[in-house]
């Protein structure tokens, strides 16, 4: 039942704004850097659609710069419209989150 | 549209250093998206992300397939439902009007130069320029075939296509190539007889020649494009054999 795909929908675009926002980069390094976050089974290619999804709405713009080992590489940058998405993605997550702790610890309480 | 078409084949050229399932990938995601109504500069770009996240991932040794997540039909689904292509109406009309135009240029200089012309010099002077619905007819006809060649075909090239095309264009193709050459005939005869407009032949040459330059100056113009982006691509790819 817990299908951590499931989970990822929606709560990935946040996080990935997150990286893009402490410095302009790809999407091989917003990979890297979700993986060492703890985020598993997480690829440049998983996440490439969500890049798509985030520049066409006007959240992230890209540039494409040449690269010395090999194809361009599209570097991402968070535009205004983006920096206001991840604090309303911010405070929602933690309203869910608080949500989902209570109603845990509710039903710890009640087999206790 | 000059760079995305140079921008479209310089990732296929890009495409043919991956190996044969890596290549095979590719292909079956350009495929499904050259099928869906993404523009042609969308669909420039993104095969060239794929194309350079494929040709990175090789070159590390990592499986393209895996990094995918495994199913590249679902990728592709997931990549247009990420940017959700819509043609809107005036975009469609856009294009149908540019295309129809080049198409009765070529259609009416075809004309004055093999028919008008040659009577002018057998000592048949024609003064005027007649399009009849016969004329019409042939423009139609015509600009559904390169429609469907420049819009689904062109978006994918013919290598491509061939290996995606779906049942309802095959039916469509062979349904117009069998509709040309048995039926149309026997239309065209009767459509001769219905004129549509006549027209001076100095002015109607005089605009022919005008267009032709126009289009003389954007083919000049697609080769400047042409040459400075391939220019960049070559010393990267040099660049890069060095190492």
């Amino acid at each position: 039942m817990a299908d951590r795909s499931q989970f990822f929908r929606g709560t990935l675009e946040g996080c990935i704004l997150k990286v893009i926002d402490q410095n302009e980069t790809y999407g091989y390094e917003i990979a890297d850097r979700l993986l060492a976050f703890g985020f598993k089974d997480i690829s440049e290619g998983t996440i490439y659609p969500l890049l798509l999804r985030l520049e066409k709405s006007g959240l992230v713009i890209s540039v494409k710069r040449d690269s010395a080992l090999g194809p361009k590489r599209k570097y991402y940058r968070l535009t205004d419209a983006g920096r206001h998405e991840i604090l309303e993605f911010y405070s929602i997550w933690s309203e869910i989150r608080d949500s989902i702790d209570r109603v845990f610890c509710n039903e710890e309480e009640t087999h206790v | 549209m000059f760079k995305a078409m140079i921008m479209r084949n310089h990732s296929f050229q890009l495409s043919r250093e991956l190996s044969v399932e890596n290549r095979q990938i590719f292909d079956a995601i350009a495929c499904h998206l050259s099928a869906s109504s993404l523009s042609h500069k969308l669909l420039a770009d993104v095969y060239e992300d794929i194309v350079g996240m494929f040709w990175t991932w090789q070159n590390e040794g990592a499986s393209v397939r895996e990094k995918i997540g495994g199913d590249e039909t679902k990728y592709a689904e997931d990549i247009l439902s990420a940017i959700h292509p819509r043609k809107t109406l005036w975009k469609w009309l856009a294009e149908a009007l540019g295309l129809a135009s080049m198409l009765f240029c070529l259609l009416v200089t075809l004309r004055v130069v093999f028919l008008t012309f040659p009577q002018m010099w057998g000592g048949h002077p024609a003064s005027t320029f007649l399009y009849t619905l016969r004329d019409l007819w042939q423009l139609v006809l015509l600009f559904g075939v390169t429609y469907f060649v420049l819009l689904h075909i062109g978006k994918s090239a013919l290598r491509l296509y061939a290996r995606g095309i779906k049942k309802r264009d095959r039916f469509l193709i062979l349904g117009l190539l069998y509709f040309s050459v048995l039926v149309n005939p026997f239309i065209s005869a009767p459509l001769e007889k219905v004129h549509i407009f006549t027209a001076g032949l100095i002015p109607v040459t005089a605009g022919l020649l005008v267009f032709w330059l126009l289009v003389l100056v954007f083919a000049l113009c697609y080769q400047i494009e042409y040459k400075r982006v391939f220019h960049k691509y070559f010393t990267g790819r040099d660049l890069f054999r060095k190492k």
